[in-house]
């Protein structure tokens, strides 16, 4: 994927250079091998202890347990699991809506977690979210020309007011609505059209990395394809990169290059989509992708189905060694000792943290 | 693919084409209910006179207020002036010092307005203001504002009130000051309590990512947010206050006179009462009705603000209203002649004495009645189901698929829903001609319902043991202790582990897809014939949704009950259903046997969600999809709802109806062009 300026549209261009002059945090391009967002040990635990009388009540809930990923220019990272495995948790730290416990995130070079204020204000206009309740995250009271132009107004000097109007029409025309629709409100559009809206507003700052938190579960099945088909055609428009968070695995495999599956705060296994997919190791991919129904009625009877026994443990208890063994069919004494570690088993360039790794090749379906 | 503009082309409801700017949309709105409350007019009215009043006194009031004449000492109403500054009559009396009591309330009346709206105005900024800031920081700034909140509201109001101007002296901004000090909680209680929710809505969220700071956040955000409930609050407020200095007044500590108040006129005509009725009876009138005025004007603004509000306005609407909106039903469907016409090319309408089916559903319409009009939210469905089969009902958000169910089930809220024609033949009776005894004793025993939530459908002060138990001492009047033992059994057999300890749990220490499994083993107690389960794992994680599947699949070849389940998930459906209903803007659009639908969709519709459906098994270069959005009920397109978003549309899809047509033995689809959709690509 084309991810040197030149590739980019011109409006991009023109504002790159802009941020390069304006502000002089832009370091220029970096070497091809570094990765855009790279993630080490991120750790966020909340806190369950209680204060006041009776004394304190230690524990804690670990969201994010020891995460560690890269992301490149112009890739889409998916993360993948049930609830409660930690993958909002990171998408919120990255954004500093939350405070990390430990970890560090370093974009393009700079850790994140250890910024200053001025410094996370520069950078919120690199690192953009789009969110999941298209309802819930506009708001109510503002026009959308007002919801998409408001970063112009709080990062000054970016856009001038007087080409605003312009740029909102531009962006608004991009993600498929009408110039018209800026003097409207968000009730009056339905909740594709809203989360057409997020997206543009997380455009405006021309960002280079956009966190979409499960941007898509909410809407229903029809809308669905169209935005998911928007952010890959904006993808390979602007170059942008993409942290993709989803339960949805078919949502995930559609628009991730690569794909990490999370288990109660920790990757499993990280790789390829078609690594993922079609070679999974760790015993709990595999029954995620085996659980996850297929619209095909054909041959069900045969199909076998990892059906997986027992409970999500709990995150404020989690089991020793590793954390999925409680539900596991592979366990064995081992597995409560050791923390299997994230590594490479196959030399297929996509680790795993189990044991007993072990590849199943799944078969794809044929091409329509 | 077509250009981004096309794309959202069907997306947008019939109420976006008014080309209005959106600033009038309120006023509209606010005069649009005006119009349906005609009775508001009067308070409005009121208010707007004494205001009127109040802000012209000088140019209104015939008479200087405090021009005595003595000659006129208690003057009763209408008596004619002896004044020789004015000669208009003493139209309400004249008080014991020969003053016009009318002249004397219209100045009065601008005293209270005006320690109404500054006190109001001054309290209001205060507590609004340490509201938000409690609210949005949190923390020791929290504390202090909440239990400065807690003394304030523990001390009487009137008694520190009297105690302050008993310190700092009366006079009108001692009085607003007092006001301020005594009344501001109020605006600062509620103000905390929806910042609070507020600061956690991803609105919020989202101005925290693009930079804004938290003085933007609070103003800009969340203050917008919170005008409607403080408005409605500052309105009752006037009302207190006015009530308030009239009290003060009374007891001298109000306004000092000879300034004209309405508290302190009842006083003085206090002493008077039975020789000068008038002199009481009027200020006495202006405060009843002022007060009332900005009561019902708050009672009213808070109405049309809050939905909830006027929903539960609505229902309680007399029943005559809704004959007449019935009537209006009966004319929004479709003429009777070409309903009959449909009916005859469906396959499943077969005359109800068949019999072999478990459960035969004909032609239902459901309509919502909602202060917006009517609703069509089920237009004419039909499906047949045996023995031992499921049926999946797919759809997406507002097809009509859970309304539907639940009028088979006969839980439909009612109002605001009403079912307006057709019959559920349920084993050969018409549930909707028995009485409601006799269908409450069908449905309960051989019809069970699981929802998406079972949280919020088991009832969380009993123990799960109790609930299942229930069933049992209900409908078979098993003793408790055989009750409980049945109950433990049941949830043995949907694998709860150790299951006779967990009944005695309650439905909250368990986890969703345990809670599921609950709701499952109280909706099997009875052996029906017939379990409707209405998105039963949506809310649940996919490993957790194939347990929940699988247990529901054996169940079923164990029992061999009817299963009707309502999905918007393809997945789901293409794993367990025998046959498909998919319904669309209140509509069946194609029902089959699953595979012959998967296979070879023959509805546009059908075929779009099935081509638009990421898969886990193969990734594509980009998804096909439908455009546009599905139609907002209260809108729905002429002719085939579809029209506006198929890719297959001709002249007529938009004029014509298209009936169910059968398009192979056992299938039908209602397209016009079904032969083009299945073969032609």
């Amino acid at each position: 994927m084309s991810t040197d300026s030149m590739g980019r549209r011109a409006d991009n261009r023109r504002t790159e250079k802009e941020r390069g002059g304006e502000s002089g945090t832009h370091t220029g391009p970096l070497g091809a091998a570094e990765p855009l967002l790279r993630v080490k040990d991120l750790v966020k635990y909340y806190p369950t202890e209680r204060k006041g009388f009776l004394g304190a009540r230690r524990g804690a809930i670990k969201a994010v347990d020891g995460v560690s990923f890269d992301l490149r220019r112009g890739e889409t990272l998916g993360l993948v699991g049930e609830t409660g495995c930690g993958k909002s948790t990171i998408a919120r730290t990255l954004m500093r809506l939350e405070e990390p416990t430990s970890g560090a995130a370093y974009f393009k070079g700079r850790d994140l977690f250890t910024l200053s204020k001025a410094s996370v204000q520069a950078l919120r206009r690199e690192i953009q979210m789009v969110f999941q309740d298209p309802f819930a995250s506009l708001n109510p009271r503002m026009e959308v020309g007002q919801i998409i132009a408001e970063p112009w107004v709080v990062h000054p000097g970016i856009v001038p007011r007087e080409e605003q109007r312009e740029r909102v029409s531009a962006l608004l025309e991009r993600v498929g609505l009408l110039a018209t629709d800026a003097h409207r409100y968000p009730h009056e559009f339905s909740g594709g059209q809203r989360q057409r809206i997020g997206i543009a507003r997380a455009l405006a700052l021309q960002p280079e990395l956009i966190i979409c938190d499960e941007p898509v579960s909410a809407l229903d099945v029809s809308v669905q394809a169209q935005v998911i088909n928007l952010l890959a055609e904006l993808q390979a428009e602007l170059g942008l990169s993409y942290i993709f968070i989803a339960h949805d695995l078919a949502v995930v495999r559609q628009i991730s290059d690569r794909v990490a599956v999370m288990h109660l705060g920790r990757i499993v296994e990280v790789g390829g989509e078609d690594e993922i997919y079609a070679r999974p190791t760790h015993p709990y991919t595999q029954a995620l992708l085996s659980a996850a129904p297929a619209p095909d009625p054909v041959g069900r009877k045969e199909r076998k189905r990892i059906v997986l026994e027992g409970e999500l443990p709990s995150p404020v208890n989690p089991p020793s060694g590793c954390t999925f063994r409680t539900r596991c069919w592979k366990a064995e004494a081992i597995c409560s000792q050791d923390r299997p570690q994230l590594i490479d088993r196959f030399n297929h360039g996509h680790p795993s943290a189990c044991h007993f790794a072990e590849l199943q090749i799944l078969p794809a379906a044929g091409i329509a | 693919m077509p250009a981004p503009h096309q794309m959202t082309a069907g997306d947008r409801p019939a109420a976006r084409d008014s080309g209005e700017p959106a600033r009038n949309v309120t006023v509209r709105r606010l005069l649009r209910a005006l119009w349906r409350d005609k009775l508001m007019l009067f308070p409005l009215l009121f208010l707007v006179a004494l205001i009127a009043a109040a802000v012209g006194a000088d140019l209104i009031a015939p008479h200087d207020p405090f021009d005595q004449n003595l000659r006129s000492r208690n003057a009763p109403p209408m008596a004619s002036t002896t004044s020789e500054t004015s000669s208009f009559p003493y139209l309400l009396g004249a008080d014991p010092l020969g003053r016009d009591l009318f002249s004397r309330l219209i100045y009065g009346a601008r005293v209270s307005l005006a320690v109404g709206l500054s006190s109001v105005l001054a309290s209001g900024t205060l507590g609004v203001l340490l509201g938000l800031m409690a609210g949005y920081h949190r923390g020791w700034l929290d504390d202090v504002v909440m239990r400065g909140v807690d003394v304030l509201m523990g001390i009487p109001g009137l008694l520190l009130a009297l105690f302050i101007l008993f310190l700092v002296g009366t006079g009108f901004w001692n009085l607003v000051i007092v006001f301020a000090v005594t009344r501001w909680m109020i605006y600062a209680r509620v103000t905390r309590g929806l910042t609070l929710s507020f600061r956690e809505q991803p609105f919020v969220e989202g101005a925290q990512t693009i930079g804004c700071s938290d003085s933007r956040i609070i103003f800009r955000h969340i203050l917008p947010n919170l005008a409607s409930p403080i408005l409605v609050l500052a309105t009752l407020e006037i009302a207190i206050v006015i009530l308030a200095e009239a009290g003060l007044s009374f007891l001298g500590m109000g306004i000092q006179p000879p300034a004209p108040t309405w508290g302190r006129m009842v006083a003085e005509g206090r002493d008077y009462i039975t020789s000068a009725w008038w002199l009481i009876t009027f200020p006495g009138l202006a405060i009843l009705l002022t007060a009332l005025s900005l009561n019902l004007t708050a009672a009213w603004l808070r109405m049309i603000s809050d939905p909830v509000q006027r929903w539960r306005w609505f229902i309680g609407r007399p029943a005559s209203r809704r004959e007449a909106d019935t009537e209006l039903a009966l004319a929004f469907s479709e003429p009777r002649s070409r309903r009959a016409d449909t009916e005859r090319s469906e396959p499943a309408h077969r005359p109800a004495a068949n019999g072999d089916h478990l459960l035969e559903v004909i032609d239902l319409r459901v309509n919502f009645r909602t202060p917006d009009g009517l609703l069509n939210a089920v237009n004419g469905i039909s499906y047949t189901l045996n023995r031992g089969q499921t049926l999946a009902i797919l759809g997406e958000s507002g097809s009509g698929k859970t309304v539907s169910a639940e009028a088979v089930m006969g839980i439909l809220d009612s109002p605001p829903a009403f079912v307006t024609g057709g019959s559920v033949l349920f084993d050969g009776v018409d549930l909707l001609q028995v009485s409601p005894s006799e269908r409450r004793r069908l449905c309960g025993e051989r019809i069970a319902m699981i929802f998406q939530d079972p949280l919020t459908a088991l009832n969380p002060a009993y123990t799960v043991g109790s609930q299942i138990a229930g069933m049992f001492q209900e409908h078979r009047g098993t003793s408790k202790r055989e009750a409980t033992a049945k109950a433990v059994e049941l949830m043995d057999r949907v694998r709860i582990p150790s299951a006779r300890e967990r009944a005695h749990d309650y439905p909250h220490q368990f986890s969703g897809g345990m809670r599921q499994r609950v709701m499952i083993a109280a909706a099997i107690a009875l052996d029906p014939d017939l379990l409707i389960a209405d998105e039963p794992t949506t809310a649940l994680d996919v490993t957790v949704q194939a347990q929940i599947m699988e247990l529901l699949a054996e169940l079923q070849s164990e029992t061999g009950m009817g299963l009707i389940l309502i999905t918007h998930d393809l997945g789901v459906v293409a794993d367990v259903a025998d046959n498909v209903a998919v319904m669309y803007a209140g509509k069946i659009v194609e029902t089959g046997p699953i595979e012959d639908i998967y296979s070879c969709p023959a509805h546009p519709y059908t075929k779009g969600l099935l081509e638009s459906a990421p898969r886990v098994d193969r990734k594509m270069d980009s998804l096909r999809q439908i455009s546009g959005a599905p139609p907002n009920m209260r809108f729905i397109p002429s002719g085939c709802p579809f029209h506006p978003r198929c890719a297959y549309v001709v002249d007529r899809c938009s004029v014509e109806p298209p009936p169910l047509y059968e398009v192979q033995p056992e299938r039908s689809a209602s397209c016009h062009r079904f032969e083009d959709v299945m073969y032609v690509n």
